[in-house]
């Protein structure tokens, strides 16, 4: 048989967006002045509405939107540079980092006119936040196995359920949910369909859950017999199952599946010092090498949802070395300087160290776990 | 991509993929010289592609060259194809004439040289016996291309693991047979050859990926293909994986070589590939089990070039501690400048 090799070809980042790197570096020097390593370390999960507001006033929500939905129709390459700014910098993106990442898209690409004119523009405006209703109690990584069940009654359906493990419910408007709609016995990927629903709605109870560090970034989410408008399904009706995988692609490959110990990173430079022994320098120079290549391989994935080609399988390659390199980090910081990581008191590089230390696990989890990554890494091989 | 990529990959290709042959590759390391392949290799225009037009080469930039050196990692050919492109981009960025036959290459940067007679002691070089012509990069301050016959040398031969010739070569009072200028980096070789290693390994690691999805999917174990157990796909899609980034990290050094050689995109190559090559040789061999390590098999023709390349031209901890000083001087703040950049030296001295 042949073997389905798959190569991934470079994608140089375009020069003529040096000036909007160097607009968003020189604005977030000055925004994020007093921010404390300690919260950069927070990555995506850090949450500031007024910041988010203060980014899509300056354009740079839904970048790559059309201009009669509130976006500036710039590349994803143009999207690519804002956010490993973002990222880098440690600013707080949470509150509209997965409607600016995958809603507005989704919505874009499979809603009604007026579900664009609608959701997209306050996406847009760093207003309107979104968080995602896929994993449930008993479907993990088992996604097509859900239970949410959305009905028809009369022109619309009712909603019940429970969603678990959902980023940012507790902060969002609104949240796209895969449920089922009916469909065959034993039909796994048929007979789901997604909706648009408004965490405001009677009969929706969202529950924070506290994290292992004592923090409040997910939740569990419940519907009870939850009336939905005709006008809350998103897409077609029973395409569930591709809207999603395709809504996932957007969530595999982006510099946040490299960056998230990128404040650890930063520290430990510091804490090691100018004049670093040919051990530490040989482990720093490594990581700057690996930064330095999943990123190109990164941007090679932007390339090609860029050109409209399918990122699928390259984006599951990116998030399986990317995720495994952040989280290194935090083992790497430990062989080469001496710190007990605090959660209250001690340093900067203490501090960072005991969150990054805490929240790496969670790192090759969201999004797709690590086996499920390499399953359809395998699959896209010719593996069966 | 453009054209002249895809023209030179299709045709070293076609010639390799004729060519290299397990049976050659053993008369190769019992020290037979593949003359045909050679020839064939030549006729095709292959080793002249880094050459200036002008002097009859095909001009390529390193980006176009990049897939030809992937491809000679892929099929290992026992001849210094590399080597002979990168001594004939060398004699033509000097302005030098280009030569015919294998071409040795070598870096003297602490011989400083002007004129008259060269004297050196140049160790491991690869096919040194073995070329026609010798090309040397001597010196820093004023740094030269300094061309040698094979008369003008003795060697000592020596072998990398793969059975490769890495001979010791001696310069003594030596009468160049020409010299020119280098008008760019003295670690301009260094670089080169790492930058050339490191595609040669993301060649050889696709090799090994291929070579062991396939025999996932042929040999029967329990009653079914081994490919089938996710143990098995787990090492396979993490060798996917290898494969992706190594490829990834030195094609960018290319890419970015056509404008200057970045010393920045060229330590990331050969840091990232050096380490992938020992990742992927280990995965493929656990693939294939006992039957790998035979010596009849064929497997162990790419598995030693990776554990040899990966050591050549500087290894993992010579890149990367050259990569993380700087990194360390820079400090915090000048980290994700330099990474976006693709150069420390900017950010080191602001």
């Amino acid at each position: 048989m042949r073997v389905n090799l798959q190569r991934l070809a470079l994608s140089p980042l375009p020069s003529e967006h040096d000036t909007l790197r160097a607009e968003v570096r020189t604005f977030l020097a000055a925004a994020l002045a007093t921010r404390p390593p300690a919260m950069r370390a927070l990555s995506w999960m850090g949450h500031d509405a007024a910041f988010s507001r203060e980014l899509g006033r300056r354009g740079w929500l839904g970048l790559t939107l059309p201009k009669q939905y509130g976006g500036q129709e710039a590349t994803a390459f143009a999207r690519y540079v804002v956010v490993e700014e973002l990222l880098v910098a440690g600013a707080p993106v949470s509150a509209h980092w997965i409607a600016d990442r995958q809603s507005a898209p989704l919505i874009l690409r499979f809603g009604t006119e007026a579900q664009k004119e609608r959701y997209i523009p306050p996406i847009c405006r760093g207003e309107s936040y979104f968080c995602i209703g896929m994993s449930e109690p008993d479907s993990g990584s088992d996604l097509a196995s859900i239970r949410t069940k959305a009905e028809r009654k009369g022109d619309g359906w009712v909603l019940n359920g429970r969603k678990v493990w959902t980023t940012n419910a507790n902060l969002s408007h609104f949240m796209i949910v895969l449920a089922q709609t009916g469909g065959a016995e034993g039909d796994r990927r048929g007979g789901k369909s997604q909706f648009i629903i408004d965490l405001n709605l009677p009969g929706v109870t969202v529950r924070p859950i506290k994290d292992l560090s004592g923090m409040e970034h997910f939740n569990e989410v419940l519907f009870e017999d939850v009336v939905l408008d005709a006008d809350a399904l998103i897409g077609a009706e029973g395409q569930g199952w591709s809207q999603v995988m395709a809504e996932l692609a957007f969530e595999r490959s982006g510099p946040e599946r490299i960056l998230s110990s990128i404040a650890l990173v930063h520290t430990l430079i510091d804490a090691v010092g100018p004049d670093p022994d040919s051990g530490q320098a040989r482990e720093i120079g490594r990581l700057v090498a690996k930064l330095a290549a999943l990123r190109q391989m990164s941007l090679a994935v932007t390339g090609k949802l860029q050109n409209g080609e399918d990122p699928a399988w390259a984006a599951s390659c990116v998030k399986d070395l990317g995720t495994g390199f952040e989280q290194e980090i935090p083992e790497i910081a430990q062989r080469l300087f001496d710190a007990e990581p605090r959660r209250a008191g001690g340093s900067d590089h203490q501090a960072v160290l005991a969150y990054v230390t805490q929240m790496a696990p969670s790192f090759s989890l969201r999004g797709g776990t690590r086996e499920i990554l390499r399953g359809i890494i395998a699959r896209g091989l010719g593996l069966r | 991509m453009s054209g002249i990529r895809d023209i030179l990959e299709t045709s070293v290709e076609g010639v390799l993929g004729r060519g290299v042959t397990p049976a050659l590759l053993r008369d190769a390391e019992q020290g037979q010289w593949p003359a045909e392949l050679w020839s064939a290799v030549e006729d095709a225009g292959l080793t002249h592609a880094a050459i200036h037009e002008e002097s009859g080469g095909a001009g390529a930039t390193w980006s176009e060259i990049f897939a030809l050196v992937r491809s000679a990692g892929r099929h290992g050919p026992p001849i210094p194809l590399v080597e002979t492109v990168v001594g004939g981009w060398l004699l033509s960025v000097a302005g030098l004439p280009s030569v015919l036959g294998p071409v040795a290459i070598a870096a003297a940067p602490d011989i400083e040289w002007e004129s008259g007679g060269f004297s050196a002691n140049l160790s491991g070089v690869a096919w040194g016996a073995a070329c026609e012509h010798l090309v040397v990069l001597a010196g820093r301050v004023s740094p030269r291309v300094v061309l040698f016959a094979r008369s003008d040398f003795t060697a000592v031969g020596a072998a990398n693991i793969a059975g490769e010739p890495r001979d010791d070569l001696r310069l003594s009072d030596a009468q160049p047979t020409a010299t020119g200028d280098w008008p760019h980096d003295p670690d301009a070789l260094l670089m080169t050859g790492a930058m050339v290693r490191s595609a040669q390994i993301a060649g050889a690691i696709e090799r090994v990926l291929e070579q062991a999805t396939q025999y996932a999917n042929e040999r029967v174990q329990f009653g079914r293909p081994i490919g089938q157990f996710q143990a098995v796909q787990q090492t396979l899609a993490q060798l996917a994986t290898q494969a992706l980034l190594a490829s990834a990290a030195a094609e960018h050094a290319f890419n970015t070589a056509d404008a200057r050689l970045s010393p920045f995109a060229v330590a990331t190559a050969k840091i990232c590939t050096s380490e992938l090559a020992g990742l992927a040789a280990s995965a493929a061999h656990a693939v294939f089990g006992a039957i790998g390590i035979t010596h009849e098999h064929s497997l162990h023709f790419t598995t030693r070039r990776l554990w040899s390349w990966r050591a050549e031209f500087g290894g993992q901890s010579f890149w990367s501690e050259r990569l993380g000083r700087q990194a360390c001087a820079g400090g915090s703040t000048g980290l994700w400048p330099a990474v976006t950049h693709g150069d420390f030296s900017t950010t080191v001295t602001a």
